[in-house]
């Protein structure tokens, strides 16, 4: 036995059996267990659990590693389809519809049934398609008022030509008896 | 005590993390191949069974890849995986429904039988009744065990990984220890 303490020998014994420890301490160590006993047994015992260690299967680094790559693929490739549909980075545009995103048409759906209104798709037109069937009606030959006309259609009023403004403005005065 | 690491003259895990990160396919392949050993051993440790720790292992990578950007480098690469080894095999120990484990009994009665044993194959005897008893010791006082020795972490690794101080793991070990002799008396 030397100067070292059981308790400092105790605590060496896993680097020595793992072949951790450097030479100097490995020579104190078993100078210390050549006259310790109890330390002898300790030893012994903790080289026996290091000798029977589990094998490590073979092969299992190369399916781990496979494991390990397939996951690391497949999660690339995901981020990379998530960024093409959020049309961020390079985009893949399908031909013959609309490019435009899904909540978009639904927001767009909603609203529309809540107006009262219906969508038609097809090429822009320079005059509104869509109008509310109440308060005035546009005919072939001109612009009519409803008896509520003067009331629903004054916003409407913006945006027509100056050619149905005075139209109506001529009409508004007949109607009135000539009286302005 | 050195800490879990490279065990060879290339890259360091810190070097290899950080490629990894950036999508380098051969550091992955290159952490995996340096540290399934250990985390094969710590997962056998806890779920003691050869099938059940390939899987653990298995997913531990896989899980410890995906999280690789919220390491921090608190503690070692290897460290931070066997934790993950560890959390794994204790969720697939729940889910093992038959343990295949040999029983002291059996390994004393094999030896009973046929001719006497020359001295190496007494020395594998006495080893695989230390793995019997080491099957037998509590979680804690088991991995603490298998963790200093097998693996040569410090008291501070271990402590990490099972989720203790550094001191309550040099307890665990030592009362292992201790246990361990008393049973093999």
């Amino acid at each position: 036995m030397n100067d070292m303490s059981c308790g400092e020998a105790r605590d060496l014994m896993p680097d020595l059996v793992n072949g951790r420890l450097g030479p100097e301490p490995t020579a104190r160590l078993e100078a210390h267990v050549a006259g310790c006993a109890e330390c002898g047994t300790e030893l012994r015992l903790v080289r026996m659990i290091y000798a029977s260690r589990p094998e490590v299967p073979e092969g299992l680094a190369a399916s781990v590693g496979a494991a390990v790559l397939a996951d690391h693929r497949s999660r690339r490739r995901v981020p990379a389809e998530r960024a093409a549909a959020a049309g961020v980075g390079r985009r893949r545009v399908e031909r013959g519809r609309p490019d435009r995103p899904w909540w978009g048409v639904a927001a767009a759906a909603i609203a529309a049934v809540a107006l009262g209104i219906g969508i038609r798709s097809g090429p822009a037109r320079e005059a509104p398609s869509v109008v509310p069937s109440y308060g005035y009606e546009v005919g072939e030959g001109g612009l009519w008022l409803t008896d509520d006309g003067l009331l629903a259609g004054a916003p409407s009023l913006e945006g027509l030509t100056d050619e149905a403004l005075m139209r109506l403005l001529e009409e508004l005065s007949v109607e009135s008896g000539g009286a302005a | 005590m050195r800490e879990v690491g490279p065990q060879d003259d290339g890259p360091s895990d810190a070097e290899l993390v950080e490629k990894a990160r950036r999508g380098d396919e051969h550091a992955l392949d290159t952490l995996v191949r340096r540290h399934h050993a250990a985390a094969h051993r710590v997962a056998a440790s806890i779920v003691r069974d050869a099938d059940a720790a390939q899987d653990v292992v298995q997913d531990a990578f896989i899980k410890a890849f995906r999280a690789l950007d919220g390491f921090r480098g608190d503690s070692s690469f290897g460290t931070w995986l066997l934790t993950i080894t560890a959390n794994e095999a204790r969720g697939a120990l729940r889910r093992v429904v038959r343990r295949r484990e040999t029983s002291l009994d059996d390994v004393t009665g094999a030896a009973s039988e046929g001719m006497a044993p020359d001295s190496a194959s007494v020395l594998a005897l006495e080893a695989q009744r230390a793995r019997v008893m080491l099957g037998r010791l509590p979680d804690k006082q088991r991995l603490s065990v298998t963790l200093r020795i097998e693996e040569g972490l410090s008291f501070r690794e271990i402590g990490k990984i099972i989720g203790s101080s550094e001191g309550a793991a040099r307890v665990n070990y030592f009362h292992g220890i201790r246990r361990l002799r008393e049973l093999l008396e």
